[in-house]
């Protein structure tokens, strides 16, 4: 990463994260344990602004008069009818049906489209889309290449990141809604601006030519700090994108479907996609699947990702695991832990008191199942 | 206005001279892939022939007034060292300047110790002047040139290129160890 100097400078711990290291947290003096580093950066995003290096995440630009067709191939939502200049999530399947990947795909122009992929899978669907063209549509008028070393990207969120852009771009960022993607200028480089969010705060992603990422990185720090803000590591990337329920690879991690995760609407019926018919299956979707829910204990007492979900009073036993957590982060939003995890028939059960044991680390506390959206469920603060 | 500060992946690195090879890090300038679009061949030709060049076949590169048309994968060739010219609709064109770091690894040890991470005969014989491949250095995906007798031209992943360096620095030092 570009911002690697940058932040070890700082004395970031750097954290392995795919083939990448990443900064954890940005420690402070007097700060005497990570929580509080975290704590505080998490802060900077729901109350000022925060900068974070996102150029880790892959990027694969994709040309040709059937990149769209391509696109509603892979995805199971359809990508040719994307406006240019706007962005849109995107889920892909693997061939058996279960889910291989998330992100958002920009359209540049008519026949230009930019995929992001998560870090640690980037390379898995370069070779996915490769296997793709070349089995199923070798003829296409379709050319693709990574562009993740090309480009280093950052994410500005929080209710000051407008003002931090503005002050800094060129020209103003103007009208420029919630999934939009633009060019902009910083002096005599272009730049492009993507309105999206991890955080579920206002949230821009601004991408220069990798050789001006370190400058880049450095200016809009400063401009952080000076606001009330500053730059955020993967502790509070992590606890932010819980409280909104965004999922990561901790939740797609390769046994779950678009219907556990609560997606099955987005594998659009009016076409066909990868992974569409095996998903189809019986034993694919219904009750007796895991579902994606939000765990709130009811108290303020540590969780912790991989422990099971019992019901009440029932024996402790495999058999009766009823599910698990999968990622799990201190919010101080709700002054207690918050979790996200996969329960049985879980939608259905929304309020429920649920029993969450981790006998490795002697956890045993009641919880109660909620919707895995907790903070900002209409989506008005990164619509702002 | 600020005017952001350019950096290659290396910025500041020194050559690193062994015995009478010389491994350096080399501002290659613009690098575009250029990725031909099905049926394009010829009217992609035609618009390339002003630089000099025509779509190189796999495993060549060719080089005209100071810059390089490398092939770089199925139906894709990298031009580096120019910028690219309106190719309309016969390829798909993307600017790959920043995410490569470009090394010359020049001298007689150059091909024994590249030798040692790749996976091929890079012998004079077998891998001769103009050839270009796409191999792994070790672990990471590279695209190497074969640019002299005793001279190779390296691209890597940038956020790969301290370990690049890394490995082709011990291998140096232990062929020249080795031979002392």
């Amino acid at each position: 990463m570009t911002s690697d100097q940058a932040s070890r400078d700082r004395a970031a711990p750097m954290i392995e994260a795919g083939l990448w290291y990443r900064p954890s947290y940005f420690p402070k003096p007097g700060e005497a344990i990570w929580r509080e580093s975290c704590d505080r950066e998490i802060a900077y995003v729901r109350e000022a602004v925060g900068v974070a290096d996102v150029s880790t995440l892959g990027k694969i630009d994709i040309q040709g008069r059937d990149a769209g067709r391509f696109l509603d191939l892979v995805y199971t939502n359809m990508f040719s009818t994307l406006p240019i200049g706007r962005v849109r999530y995107g889920l892909m399947l693997r061939e058996d049906g279960f889910v291989l990947d998330d992100g958002t795909t920009a359209r540049l122009g008519e026949n230009h489209y930019l995929m992001t992929t998560t870090t640690a899978v980037a390379g898995l669907v370069m070779r996915h889309l490769d296997f793709v063209h070349q089995t199923h549509c070798a003829n296409w008028d379709l050319r693709f290449i990574s562009v993740t070393e090309s480009w280093a990207q950052f994410a500005v969120a929080g209710p000051m990141a407008r003002a931090l852009l503005n002050g800094y771009l060129d020209q103003p960022i103007g009208d420029f809604p919630f999934m939009a993607v633009g060019e902009v200028a910083i002096g005599s480089v272009q730049a492009r601006l993507f309105r999206i969010s991890f955080s579920g705060e206002e949230g821009y992603e601004i991408a220069v030519p990798t050789r001006f990422g370190e400058a880049l990185f450095r200016d809009l720090v400063a401009r952080a700090e000076t606001m009330g803000g500053g730059p955020y590591g993967m502790e509070a990337l992590n606890v932010l994108r819980i409280e909104k329920g965004f999922i990561t690879h901790a939740e797609i991690h390769g046994r779950v479907t678009a219907f556990d995760i609560g997606m099955e609407k987005m594998v659009s019926a009016k076409k066909d996609c990868i992974g569409k018919l095996a998903a189809s299956r019986p034993g694919m979707i219904g009750p007796d699947r895991e579902q994606l829910v939000g765990i709130r204990p009811l108290g303020a007492e540590p969780i912790t990702s991989g422990a099971h979900l019992f019901i009440p009073g029932a024996e402790l036993s495999r058999v009766n695991s009823q599910g698990y957590t999968t990622s799990v982060g201190f919010s101080p939003m709700f002054g207690r832990y918050l979790a996200l995890g996969f329960l049985l028939n879980g939608r259905a059960r929304i309020g429920e008191k649920i029993r969450l044991v981790d006998r490795l680390r002697n956890i045993d506390v009641l919880a109660e199942v909620c919707d895995p959206v907790f903070h900002d469920k209409q989506g008005e603060k990164l619509r702002a | 206005m600020p005017e952001l500060i350019a950096k290659t992946a290396l910025a500041g690195k020194k050559p690193l001279v062994v015995g009478a090879t010389t491994l350096a890090e080399v501002d290659a300038g613009a690098i575009t892939s250029i990725a031909r679009f099905p049926g394009q061949g010829e009217v992609l030709d035609n618009a390339l022939k002003p630089l000099g060049f025509s779509f190189p076949a796999p495993n060549n590169f060719a080089e005209a007034a100071g810059a390089r048309l490398v092939w770089a994968g199925r139906e894709q060739a990298f031009l580096i060292g120019a910028d690219c010219p309106d190719l309309g609709d016969a390829a798909a064109v993307t600017d790959q300047s920043g995410g490569w770091v470009t090394l010359s690894l020049t001298g007689p040890l150059a091909a024994d110790a590249l030798m040692r991470y790749v996976p091929l005969d890079l012998r004079l014989a077998h891998f001769p002047v103009g050839r270009s491949v796409r191999t792994p250095l070790y672990h990471m995906p590279m695209l190497l040139m074969r640019v002299a007798d005793d001279g190779f031209r390296l691209m890597l992943f940038r956020s790969m290129a301290r370990t690049a360096w890394h490995e082709i620095e011990v291998a140096l030092k232990t062929l020249a160890a080795r031979a002392a």
